[in-house]
């Protein structure tokens, strides 16, 4: 419950101007507390316990590196001290805490970019931090967070992993540019017809009377325009769609949260029906404004591998329960991310090496007294 | 390995007694020392949690403590504090005879306590001196081993 209320309170916020960033990577966080006046955290990639079990990498960092509570900062050098002289490459990086600690965010999870230079045609400004031999992590804030409702656990990792990708698509009329887009301009609006996306926007059914309403059935799934975006299809599988311009209502706008997400929780929730007007979209609108996407399908990855982390809390003992809710978390997520795409893509958390502690078979030295 | 060493000495010379020499008998005493605390359960899979310091550098652990039968005869506790580096792990060893494991102070005087510091490079150092504050004295699979030790200095392996 309180995942949805802080996803769906901080949707109808806007995002605060961040502070500068470390690694000058974009965070997709709904909103977030800073203060510039702070100095900056103590983090240090000394300050981090690391040790693979299970597949999983697990950190304990030091009281000293989160006094100032476990902040971005913090986060980025947990980033680089589970890749640092790891062999292994890594898609994106899943950061999860055993429990809650002091962090500085406010959103239920959220994405952080590091490098996508590499893409083109989605909307987005390409960057790079060298530094950082990653995407993206994702924050997924702790274990216990998303065990009282597995549908939200599912959609929010599909929704945060996609931000690599999405939603930053504009339209290429100067006055309607982002139009299809709502919070931080990096989800669909309210407003836009997706099939319940994990990017937002609702599956809005046109009732041919100059209304629209939605469809809360509609099973979640990325949609065509989606897809297209992400590398797992073409152009031409894209479906024309449509976003409602001038909607007449009082009390949903843009950056609204998708409807679909309340049903679930409130025995008395009804579709919405809004008037306003229909205005039609398709891949070529899409083209038009953002340019030929790349990699094209066929060529962009279809695979993503993402590193597992779980983060302790200082001077805390992992316990065999921790391991267990990741595991269930992390196959209830690459299932869903299969379903949500259609079966197109697939993500696997698999370590590539064991920095296990080195194993001895009994003491190096003996004691006089056990002689 | 120092371990080897030592141990097949013992077995040369034999056991029950301390009328015989150990090889930090005449290790030199370096400037150095260690200190931290620990907390772990016997012989659990997972690491513990440890911090402290070497040579003034502080240090974020894992801990490991298991009991040996040493040659089937010499019960040693056997406590690791493991600190993962970019370069490699490093390793504080701090063996404990079990006689002398109960909870209270430790001496790390060669008798009830010795331990070893395997650095990154594989150099390794005797530890020597000070002593260890045991909180709680597990034993048994799964029992829970506390405390911290302190001022135990390094010397060098000759």
């Amino acid at each position: 419950m309180l995942v949805l209320l802080l996803l769906l309170t901080s949707s109808l916020s806007g995002a605060d101007e961040p502070p500068i960033p470390r690694f000058h990577p974009d965070t997709f966080e709904d909103e977030y507390i800073s203060d510039p006046l702070l100095p900056p955290p103590p983090g240090a990639l000394d300050e981090f316990t690391i040790f693979d079990i299970d597949g999983v990498v697990v950190v304990r960092p030091s009281a000293k590196a989160i006094a100032l509570g476990y902040d971005q900062g913090v986060l980025d050098d947990t980033v680089l001290a589970v890749l640092e002289s790891r062999e292994g490459t890594y898609d994106f990086v899943a950061v999860t805490h055993t429990t809650e600690l002091p962090y500085t965010f406010t959103a239920g999870a959220f994405h952080r970019a590091y490098n996508n230079a590499e893409l083109r045609g989605v909307g987005r400004v390409p960057q790079t931090a060298l530094s950082v031999d990653t995407r993206s992590v994702l924050w997924l804030n702790h274990l216990d967070y998303w065990t009282f409702d597995l549908k939200v656990r599912d959609w929010v990792l599909c929704h945060e992993l996609s931000h690599y990708w999405l939603a930053f698509a504009k339209l290429p009329d100067p006055e309607h540019r982002t139009d299809l887009l709502g919070r931080q301009t990096a989800h669909w609006s309210y407003w836009t017809q997706t099939p319940n996306s994990p990017i937002e926007g609702n599956a809005w059914v046109d009732n041919g009377d100059g209304t629209f309403t939605t469809d809360l059935e509609v099973e979640p799934r990325f949609s065509t325009l989606d897809l297209y975006l992400m590398g797992l299809a073409g152009p031409d599988e894209v479906e024309p769609f449509f976003y409602i311009d001038d909607p007449q209502s009082s009390d949903r706008t843009a950056v609204s949260g998708p409807e679909h997400l309340y049903k679930d929780y409130y025995d008395d929730v009804q579709p919405v029906t809004v008037a306003g007007t229909r205005v039609d979209v398709d891949i070529d609108d899409i083209i038009a404004a953002n340019g030929a996407r790349r990699p094209v399908v066929g060529e962009a990855p279809t695979s993503f591998n993402i590193l597992p982390v779980l983060v302790l809390a200082p001077g805390e003992t992992l316990e065999e329960e921790h391991l267990q809710t990741f595991a269930d978390h992390r196959s209830g997520w690459a299932q869903a991310w299969s379903t949500m795409t259609g079966g197109r893509s697939s993500i696997t958390f698999d370590i590539a090496e064991d920095w296990g502690p080195p194993e001895t078979s009994g003491p190096a030295l003996v004691p006089r007294g056990a002689w | 390995m120092v371990r080897i060493l030592i141990l097949s000495s013992l077995v040369i010379g034999g056991c029950g007694g301390s009328k015989f020499d150990a090889p930090w008998d005449e290790a030199n005493a370096l400037p150095d020392a260690v200190d931290g605390t620990f907390e772990a359960l016997i012989g659990d899979r997972v690491p513990g949690s440890a911090s402290g310091t070497i040579a003034g550098e502080e240090v974020q652990q894992l801990v490991r403590v298991a009991v040996h039968e040493v040659e089937g005869t010499w019960p040693v506790v056997q406590l690791e504090l493991m600190d993962r580096t970019a370069d490699g792990w490093r390793v504080i060893e701090l063996d404990v005879s079990q006689d002398a494991w109960v909870a209270g102070s430790i001496p790390v005087d060669g008798t009830a306590a010795i331990g070893q510091l395997r650095d990154r490079d594989g150099s390794e150092r005797f530890l020597l001196g000070g002593t260890i504050e045991l909180t709680r004295a597990g034993l048994a699979p799964g029992e829970r081993v506390s405390g911290s030790f302190s001022n135990v200095q390094l010397a060098e392996v000759r």
